[in-house]
């Protein structure tokens, strides 16, 4: 037996998707007719920014270019459009 | 468009909430509430009885488990191919694109879940995934529309020729799941297409009083480790009893096409499309 036959690779594949150390593939034809489905990764990076005075906000807020109000949560930057999908939803054909 | 198989909804004492039954309606997607007979008076007064269906017996303190096995029978007597069983507690049903969890208006995901299913001989078991689980992670995007061979919860699509039933009062849908891996076939978990189910033993009735009551989490858990020993096993979080399944052993179980499966190229969105929601 050799490192390059191809059932041993075959064996392989398969116990390393059964013990989860890789995922099977999704191939593009079992994604095909179906409804799209492609979704923005997330931020690459989060920080928490602590400021000490409520003069520190508002620098802050001018350093980034975005407003800073008493509800903000979060912010991206560079800033993102948001989309209110509460506000929409998806109808087919009747 | 709606669902080309028929679709229940089991309920119990939930004539008030029926939660699941008004989010139908609200998609005019048609559906049997499934009643037991001391109740159907009760839901009589709140929906169309024509969409009421009367099981032939009444608390036998067993859980859902012969309900559910009367509407797959209820199912296969109807000339189905497959049937959705729906648990009563969830409050609307979402699709998932463009990294946000969108409602839908219509029955078009259940009718996109069962094309794709029926383009393989395989897929035992298929559903939706609860919203809370799809969000978006942080640190990568949901990449696959589905998840195979995994446990189906509370929103689930049967194929009736399956050589299996419900069984036990606890942890059912997650014991069907994997007596259905077990015996080869495939499980399909939508990520596209989600459900909002309330959360489990917030909602009074369902199972809530007949099961859920004292140490029941740990019963649970238990009972599903018996029944499914060499892959559960139980853990105590927050001071409660805890299952956890290893699915790890199903990932060999391949998707197989159908010989005359016919699959389009590219996207097709059953003609789906954005719009600004009426307000109800």
């Amino acid at each position: 037996m050799h490192t390059g036959d191809e059932s041993l690779l075959q064996r392989i594949g398969r116990l390393a998707i059964q013990t989860g150390v890789i995922e099977p593939d999704l191939p593009q034809e079992l994604r095909d007719g179906m409804p799209e489905f492609h979704n923005e990764p997330g931020p690459v990076r989060t920080l928490q920014v602590h400021f000490q005075t409520e003069q520190s906000i508002e620098e802050f807020a001018g350093l980034i270019g975005q407003a800073l109000t008493d509800r903000t949560k979060y912010v991206w930057f560079p800033p993102k459009e948001r989309e209110r999908a509460i506000d929409t939803e998806w109808v087919g054909e009747p | 468009m709606n669902p080309e198989y028929p679709v229940y909804v089991i309920s119990k004492g939930r004539w008030e909430s029926r939660l699941t039954s008004k989010a139908l309606e609200r998609l005019r997607v048609p559906y049997s509430l499934v009643v037991e007979p001391q109740e159907f008076d009760a839901y009589a007064a709140v929906i169309d009885p024509a969409e009421i269906l009367v099981l032939p017996f009444s608390d036998l303190g067993q859980g859902s488990i012969l309900a559910r096995d009367w509407v797959w029978e209820h199912a296969i007597e109807s000339g189905a191919k497959r049937h959705w069983i729906l648990d009563d507690n969830i409050r609307d049903f979402r699709r998932l694109h463009g990294s946000k969890r969108y409602r839908v208006g219509d029955g078009t995901t259940f009718r996109a879940a069962e094309q794709f299913v029926d383009r393989f001989e395989n897929v035992g078991l298929a559903g939706m995934h609860y919203s809370t689980f799809a969000a978006t992670h942080p640190t990568r995007a949901l990449t696959k529309p589905f998840l195979l061979n995994t446990r189906l919860y509370s929103c689930i699509l049967i194929l009736n020729e399956l050589p299996l039933r419900w069984r036990g009062r606890y942890n059912e849908d997650t014991d069907l799941s994997l007596r259905v891996l077990k015996a080869g076939w495939c499980t399909v978990l939508f990520y596209a297409f989600l459900a909002d189910k309330q959360t489990t033993m917030t909602m009074k009735g369902g199972n809530t009083d007949e099961l859920y009551q004292g140490d029941g989490r740990l019963e649970m858990a238990r009972s599903l480790q018996r029944q499914q020993p060499d892959v559960t096993r139980i853990s105590r979080k927050w001071g409660r009893g805890q299952h956890h399944v290893d699915y790890r052993s199903f990932r060999a179980n391949r998707l197989r096409l159908r010989p005359d499966a016919k699959i389009p190229e590219g996207v097709d969105d059953f003609g789906m499309a954005l719009v600004k929601r009426a307000r109800s």
